[in-house]
């Protein structure tokens, strides 16, 4: 029987990225992304120094204005997959490690697409439901990918 | 080429994003309410930032204390700080530095005694504006110390010499290896007596007592928290909630919450609180005998 490999080739199309590449990139944007957010990180420190547990003195409940702290955080996060993936179809993790987005409908993939596919950046119980049907499905899509109608494939 | 530019130019946005809005946070005072720091003075007292992680009973570094008090003091929402003290004393210098630092606070300060309060310990506390102790708090120990353990009969029983190579004659003063000179020995404690006085200046300043008063406490020894407020040292014994309820009066912050500065601890801190179960314990002295002897330098310490 054809490997996905053998069909790939032999179809032209491209191979999808399997989980580790996948994760490598992850892993790389998260630590550009550490970087990015360092001002904020450090305007934390300096309000809750050496106690992490402090947070809880700024973000007692996301209901009240310490919410700004969070959103902040979920913004910029948000908008550095969204921006990357919607205008060059990868991050700068997945352009080190040749791969990228793309839609499985369509020739480009639509901002919406990228908005649903990311949700799980902000949202780590289906990032956790992403990894876990990537792990076991054997498809190479995370389950965020099914939804959205995308797939990251080699570039 | 363009794409790569295009990229960079963008994470640099998103790095500017980032720093705005932290500027705006700073700006804001982003812990919305008020705030009462709880600065922990736990162990004894060092000028040296690291910690030493085999200190038994612990340590604290006056710089660290000291850069708590100043952020505290820098951040809007901080109406009030507590300091929570647990110190049998520590180095001269560092126990300065950090009741300078509580005396320029601009926000009113709260010395809350818990096991002990003794020698340097009680030198902060009394820079508070107020002092809570409970009843069996072991607080004062006016004194200063400056003993060390000296081998040189040790040495001389095992036929180890000590080869004394000096430019000076008094560079080698205090060594373990020699005993003191009678003119070495009657130096070093009016320079005792010096470091003595300015402990009793500064209490009875800071305490709003005559330095007579004072000296009537002044022999080095402990007294119970109780015993403190009699004298004028305390000015309420309770708990934290008392220093709580205190802070939030003085700041006039009624529903202010509280902002815990942890301090970093040492691998045997844990073992520490062993140490609490000898003060009161008369057949080891109080506890110190537990407590590691430190060469030469000028301690209040009980």
């Amino acid at each position: 029987m054809a490997s996905q490999r053998d069909v790939f080739a032999l179809t032209g199309l491209q191979e999808r990225a399997g989980f580790w590449r996948r994760f490598s990139a992850y892993v790389l944007d998260s630590l550009l992304l550490f970087i990015i957010l360092r001002p904020i990180d450090r305007k934390v420190e300096h309000l809750v120094p050496q106690d992490i547990s402090s947070i809880a003195n700024i973000a007692p409940s996301l209901l009240g204005p310490a919410f700004v702290f969070v959103l902040s955080v979920i913004v910029v996060t948000f908008a550095y997959w969204v921006v990357f993936e919607f205008y060059f179809g990868q991050t700068v993790g997945k352009m080190l490690l040749g791969i990228k987005v793309r839609s499985t409908v369509g020739r480009k993939v639509s901002f919406s697409q990228i908005l649903i596919r990311n949700l799980a950046k902000i949202f780590s119980f289906i990032l956790f439901i992403d990894t876990i049907y990537l792990l076991v499905k054997g498809e190479r899509l995370r389950f965020s990918d099914v939804v959205a109608k995308t797939e990251v494939v080699l570039s | 080429m363009k794409k790569i530019f295009i990229v960079i130019l963008l994470v640099l946005g998103f790095f500017i994003l980032s720093s705005v809005i932290s500027f705006i946070l700073g700006t804001s005072a982003t812990e919305f309410g008020d705030k009462i720091a709880v600065i922990p003075v736990n162990g004894v007292i060092i000028t040296s930032d690291a910690v030493d992680p085999f200190s038994f009973g612990g340590s604290v570094s006056s710089g660290e204390v000291v850069e708590n008090i100043k952020n505290a003091n820098e951040r809007k929402a901080i109406k009030a700080i507590i300091l929570e003290i647990d110190s049998p004393g520590g180095t001269v210098v560092g126990t300065r530095e950090i009741a300078s630092a509580v005396q320029e606070s601009e926000k009113p300060v709260v010395a809350w005694i818990r096991d002990v309060g003794a020698s340097g310990g009680f030198w902060i506390a009394t820079t508070a504006d107020t002092v809570v102790a409970d009843p069996l708090s072991m607080v004062g120990s006016i004194g200063v110390t400056s003993s060390y353990l000296e081998f040189s009969e040790l040495l001389g029983r095992y036929g180890v010499s000590y080869e004394r190579l000096v430019s000076g004659e008094s560079k080698d003063m205090g060594t373990p290896f020699r005993p003191l000179g009678p003119s070495e020995r009657e130096r070093l404690l009016e320079r005792l007596e010096v470091v003595h006085k300015y402990f009793i200046q500064a209490v009875a300043e800071n305490r709003d007592l005559s330095e007579e008063e004072v000296q009537k406490f002044s022999n080095g020894a402990v007294m119970l928290g109780i015993e403190a407020q009699e004298a004028g040292f305390v000015d309420e014994l309770g708990n934290f909630d008392t220093a709580f309820r205190l802070a939030k009066e003085l700041s006039q912050s009624p529903d202010a919450e509280i902002a815990s500065y942890g301090g970093r601890s040492g691998l045997l801190d844990f073992f520490g609180g062993l140490s609490s179960s000898a003060f009161y314990n008369l057949g080891r002295g109080m506890g110190v005998s537990l407590r590691p002897q430190v060469q030469m330098p000028l301690l209040l310490a009980q």
